[in-house]
């Protein structure tokens, strides 16, 4: 097209779009009518309409608020966790200091809990069989009557409570657990070979040794000796001269009772079997009550043999203390601080929000596939709703 | 909405008494049947005042909202409509329903009414929108949903097509 049609065709179209608005259609009195109607009562609707609104605004705050919950909710659970928690493990504690100990002692001293207030935990493991451990050796009253070890914890002491075993001439399952510092790697060799020849020489044996010495690293040596228990508490002495003491346990378990019921058992089976080889030699018996005794002597015996076998195990395991040595050149890893309180609540709500969001992320998860069907549902429904629109104004 | 908002939105009085005009001449031009056009523009306000509480004045203004409506009623009859035809067609013989008054002005010259009406409905839509509501691209791109140029070409083409048609109309 040429610059003056050009020209010509723009004003063509200005003088159609003057015209188009100078004649723009106007409602009819009817129409205008109607919606005079409609405005009246659109004046009675606007009081009542207005109460209905939702702003963003409040959604916003109410978006926050639930927010606030859950991040409320979160510390409240994860408080309630943790009282749960402490009721449980308060429960054996009270059964201690009600029944005391029950003929089993444990007690344990580290170097590292030194500086530390008092303070004993309680465990009931199984029946009857009671635990106690201590750390941080000032406990006179729980060491003086039970047969507690530990009081300071220098070396020199921890050798006086291990010297303090309440050894007597009843049968006891001894079982030390001893960690002791050495300055360098011939010394552990050293220490190593006095401990084994400490074992030998008090009629006891090597049940275990294990000598790790890698290049540049902390060289371990870790034994398992049996000693017989009227000596145990010299070898125990004569062993932690060997190095410094790094952490000790030494757990006493009464076998003696124990021991003395099967030895009544045993005597009783045994009473018990001589009845029935006797009335098994009476000839007048029936075929039946002879079957019978017999099935019944048969069991006493079983019986016996396996209390038999089960006293000498106990016997031996009274009269062999077992003392678990590691020698090492390096120290004991340093223990984590003790977090406080605010970092133990942080702590807390944080596993309660951390188990919200995993619910939150799960429902998400499961419902996901449905949100996504319904948006591509959405998706589609609206594009052919366009194309429809489309359809319709091209007409 | 905020009570500031609320001070700010007009009632829907003042909006009606407003905005007929404008929302009539849109309707007008898009479905090009005068008596059409006053049903759907009742029909339009009508709906328009039960969804009065909806309408957020920040979001826009009250014409394109109202606009807004009167579009969907248009839709709405343009598909019965549809329907109808389908529905005729398979049926019946179709009925054509002959236009009695002007359609899209008074006083309109007859090149120009049929001009107009041989315009698709998105055409004369377009040009009521830019024309006789006189509002800027942005907006009617935005109320139509399509590209800024998008709707400058549709207009420009469609006044193009309408200057042609009454020139031809004029000549011949």
């Amino acid at each position: 097209m040429s610059r003056p049609e050009n020209e010509n065709s723009k004003e063509q179209i200005e003088k159609t779009a003057r015209e188009l608005r100078k004649h723009r259609p106007h409602p009819s009195e009817a129409l205008v009518a109607r919606i005079e109607r409609l405005a009246e009562c659109g004046v009675a609707r606007r009081a009542h309409s207005a109460r209905i609104q939702v702003s963003r605004r409040r959604l916003v705050f109410a978006l926050a608020a639930a927010l606030a919950v859950a991040v409320a909710g979160g510390i409240v659970a994860g408080e309630l966790q943790h009282s749960s928690k402490t009721v449980a493990s308060g429960r054996p504690q009270k059964l201690i200091t009600a029944g005391k100990q029950r003929g089993s002692i444990a007690t344990s001293d580290t170097q590292t809990s030194r500086a530390q207030k008092h303070s004993a935990t309680y465990s009931a493991p199984s029946a009857g069989a009671v635990q106690f451990e201590e750390k941080a050796p000032t406990s006179s009253s729980a060491a003086s009557g039970a047969g507690l070890v530990g009081s300071d914890a220098t070396s020199t002491t921890s050798r006086n409570a291990l010297a303090k075993i309440p050894l007597t001439k009843r049968l006891a399952d001894l079982h030390a657990v001893l960690m002791l510092k050495v300055d360098d790697r011939s010394q552990l060799s050293d220490a190593t070979a006095k401990a084994m020849k400490i074992a030998r020489s008090l009629g006891g044996y090597i049940a275990s040794a294990h000598y790790q010495s890698p290049s540049g690293g902390v060289a371990i040596s870790t034994l398992r000796l049996k000693v017989p228990a009227t000596h145990a508490q010299d070898a125990l002495t004569r062993i932690s001269e060997l190095g410094e003491i790094l952490s000790q346990k030494v757990s006493l378990e009464d076998v003696q009772r124990t021991v003395t019921v099967e030895g009544d058992q045993i005597k009783t089976l045994q009473g018990r079997i001589a009845d029935l080889e006797r009335s098994l030699s009476d000839s007048s018996l029936t075929p039946s009550a002879r079957s019978q005794l017999q099935v019944q002597l048969a069991n006493a015996r079983a019986n016996l043999h396996s209390i038999q076998a089960q006293r000498s195990a106990n016997v031996r395991r009274g009269r062999l203390a077992t003392i678990t040595l590691t020698l090492t050149t390096g120290d004991l890893p340093k223990p984590a601080a003790t977090p406080s309180r605010i970092h133990k609540a942080i702590d807390r709500a944080w596993n309660g929000l951390s188990s919200e969001i995993s619910w939150a992320a799960m429902t998400i998860i499961v419902a996901s596939p449905f949100l996504l069907l319904a948006a591509l549902l959405a998706v589609l429904i609206r594009s052919r709703r366009r194309r429809e629109e489309r359809r319709l104004l091209e007409k | 909405m905020t009570v500031a908002a609320l001070e700010r939105k007009p009632d829907f009085a003042q909006a009606a008494r407003d905005n007929l005009g404008a929302v009539h001449a849109y309707v007008a031009y898009l479905v090009g049947n005068r008596a059409v056009a006053e049903d759907l523009t009742a029909t339009a306000f009508e709906k328009a005042l039960r969804n009065w509480a909806r309408f957020d004045p920040r979001r826009a203004s009250a014409r394109t909202w109202l606009c807004a409506i009167a579009r969907s009623v248009a839709l709405d009859h343009f598909r019965a409509e549809d329907r109808r035809r389908r529905r005729e067609d398979a049926y019946a013989v179709r009925q054509e329903f002959e236009i009695a008054e002007p359609g899209f002005g008074d006083g309109l010259s007859p090149e120009l009414e049929s001009a107009l009406a041989s315009l698709s409905a998105s055409e004369r839509e377009v040009i009521a929108l830019r024309v006789l509501l006189e509002w800027d691209a942005e907006t009617v791109a935005r109320f139509l949903g399509i590209s800024r140029s998008a709707c400058s070409m549709r207009l420009s083409r469609a006044l193009e097509k309408l200057s042609e048609r009454v020139a031809s109309d004029v000549e011949a």
